[in-house]
């Protein structure tokens, strides 16, 4: 968490600036039409030198009221556990479909945290059902329900 | 009088009723659902009202559309989520309420504030409508430029953090709307040869990227539930005070709903920047802007308001000149081709009934919507006490079928997770999403309208009333707390 206090500030700004540059001299944009995106990530590499600058003064912090702002959450190796999972299920809807892939995640991820084995199927069950009922024959959106190696 | 007594007849027809309650429900389940937009609901259902009688075919449409965003707040206070892009500023508060076991009395001001706000934004729209276009043409390309150049600083200058932080914020989500075709030149910049990427970031991965996806995955780490603050019962008692802290504040309503309406008149302002607005407004002229960000209803009721009320500020220049007044109401004039009606000063001379029956709609729509979902609301706030780890995974795949719902591009996909961390650590280190948010979806009509002022005006657009009002303000409202330290020097 200390070290991407600046680390990540640091990072916007190879952005800001990194981008108006690939513009300016991979692509050769003209002025017109590279002058706005220059002109804001100037400006946001100024205010990332601002952050940085009270961060490394310790002043970049919330005060004490708005401590509860932040949860620690980049230090909880729980958080990284949850976004391995968040791109599990995204990876499962691509590969298997949208009805198989949620379920089978969902049922997986009930396992994995130790619930009562039928809880994890009943959910892995009604997930498709819900997204089915929900989604394509109520909203008629059409998604790929098929695996892709289906296809 | 005879064009309104028409369109109040055409109104209370039970096709149009029965059309507009099942508009209200389907509008409520698509304002739940994250990633699921009134855009997308409004196009999905436009096939299915070919045929209809126009007025009644409007009307559902309209009541759907009008409802969307009441039932956005809902998730936005229970789960931090906001339903629609246009509920994010609700989450500022409305979520801290609900850890604090909360939820139904914000919920309750977020309704209450709602119904009055589209009823207002109906009503406003009744009056306008015989004279619209002086109100239209006035507004210039510098003008509009400076109130959203004013709308991203002020959001920047009063999120938490502090002030670089905040500017930091709106900057780069100024420059990451920058991907994609120019406008004005039709350059494709920093697509790098993804196609995807032409046409840029979306705005559903991008704002449940930086706002739902953290909020998971906190929930999932925590484990906890929601309510772990939670001191008292959340029951229909706790709703009612709710509704009763919108008519407490009815001023605060009020005047929110009248800056969402001025904000959705102006074509391109977007519906996300009235809500920020009047979520700013309320901040400072509250008597307690240190609860803003830590559970002030008012900080519920404001964007809320002025969230419904500028569906009816929306509708003025859709109807009066056939220009939308948001990207809904685009597709909502695609829907008056489809009559075979032409919407603009013609329009209002020979169908003014269709028009007084639509503003109708919006009204009750809203109260409509209220009442179903005030009724509703203790029970739905069972789910804060769902455990972490329960809710978490549900609401990732939510989130995974809602963003991938929106236009079926793997692209959502990744690009919301992208957002998701940058989310996380813009979360945890106090950098504001808001102004991020905020300055992405305005950043495509600042360009331009700075483009146009040029051309027109050189530097001298910034001597009109409205910038020069814009950069005023913003310099009291920088100066504000200067002069507030200066001020027990001098006692």
């Amino acid at each position: 968490m200390r070290v991407a206090r600046f680390v990540f500030p640091l990072a916007l700004m190879l952005i800001a600036l990194g981008l108006p540059a690939i513009g300016k001299f991979a692509y050769g944009y003209e002025p017109s039409v590279i002058g706005f995106p220059l002109g804001l990530g100037l400006f946001a590499a100024a205010m990332g030198m601002f952050v940085l600058h009270a961060e490394w003064r310790g002043k970049g912090r919330p005060t004490e009221a708005l401590a509860d702002e932040s949860e620690g959450l980049l230090d909880n190796r729980q958080t990284w556990l949850q976004f391995a999972w968040l791109c599990f299920f995204v990876l499962m809807a691509l590969t298997l479909g949208f009805l198989i892939g949620p379920g089978l995640a969902i049922l997986l991820y009930f396992l994995a945290d130790r619930r009562p084995w039928h809880w994890a199927i009943l959910a892995g069950l009604a997930t498709p059902a819900a997204i089915w009922l929900l989604f394509i024959l109520i909203l008629q959106t059409p998604l790929p329900i098929r695996p892709i190696f289906l296809d | 009088m005879e064009a309104m007594f028409q369109g109040l007849t055409s109104f209370v027809q039970p096709a149009s009723l029965g059309f507009l309650v099942i508009g209200v429900l389907v509008g409520s389940v698509v304002g739940l659902i994250p990633g699921l937009n009134g855009l997308t609901a409004i196009a999905l259902l436009l096939p299915f009202v070919y045929g209809m009688d126009p007025a009644v075919g409007l009307s559902f449409l309209l009541a759907m559309h009008a409802v969307i965003n009441t039932a956005g707040a809902i998730t936005a206070i229970l789960l931090g989520i906001p339903g629609e892009p246009a509920c994010t500023a609700t989450v500022v508060d409305g979520y801290p309420m609900t850890q604090q076991g909360r939820g139904g009395e914000a919920i309750g001001a977020a309704l209450a504030a709602s119904g009055i706000g589209g009823v207002f934004g109906a009503l406003v729209l009744m009056a306008l409508l015989p004279i619209l276009a002086p109100v239209m043409l006035y507004f210039k390309s510098p003008d509009t430029l400076m109130v959203a150049v004013f709308g991203i600083s002020l959001i920047a200058i009063l999120s938490k953090g502090n002030m670089a932080k905040g500017l930091l914020g709106g900057a780069l989500g100024m420059l990451i709307a920058m991907v994609g075709y120019q406008q004005e030149s039709g350059v494709p910049r920093f697509w790098f040869g993804i196609d995807y990427l032409l046409d840029g970031f979306q705005i559903i991965p991008v704002t449940l990227g930086l706002f739902a996806v953290p909020e998971i995955l906190g929930m999932g780490a925590s484990g906890k539930q929601i309510a772990f603050k939670a001191e008292e019962k959340v029951d229909f008692r706790q709703v009612m005070r709710g509704v009763g802290a919108a008519f407490t504040h009815w001023w605060l309503v009020i005047r929110s709903s009248a800056l969402g309406v001025a904000v959705g008149i102006i074509p391109g302002m977007g519906g996300a920047t009235a809500p920020w607005l009047a979520y700013a407004m309320a901040a400072q002229s509250s008597k307690h802007p240190e609860r803003f960000g830590k559970g002030s209803v008012e900080g519920v009721m404001a964007p809320e308001a002025s969230n419904n009320s500028k569906e009816g500020g929306a509708m003025v220049p859709t109807l009066a000149f056939g220009i939308p007044g948001s990207s809904s109401m685009a597709i909502l004039i695609g829907a008056f081709y489809l009559f075979g009606l032409t919407p603009g000063p013609e329009f209002l001379k020979t169908n003014m009934p269709t028009a007084v029956h639509l503003t109708v709609t919006i009204a009750v729509a809203n109260v409509l919507a209220a009442m179903l979902a005030i009724v509703m609301a203790a029970k739905l706030t069972a789910i804060t006490r769902v455990p972490g780890r329960v809710l978490a995974p549900i609401l990732m795949v939510t989130l995974a079928v809602g963003t991938y719902a929106t236009s079926n591009e793997m692209w959502d996909l990744i690009f919301l997770i992208m957002f998701g961390i940058i989310g996380l650590f813009m979360k945890e280190l106090n950098i504001s999403r808001p102004a991020f948010l905020l300055g992405f979806v305005l950043a495509p009509m600042v360009e331009t309208y700075l483009h146009i002022s040029l051309a027109a005006h050189g530097w001298g657009f910034l001597l009109r009333p409205i910038p020069i009002a814009a950069m005023l303000g913003l310099a009291l409202i920088v100066s504000r707390p200067l002069w507030r330290k200066q001020k027990p020097k001098a006692a």
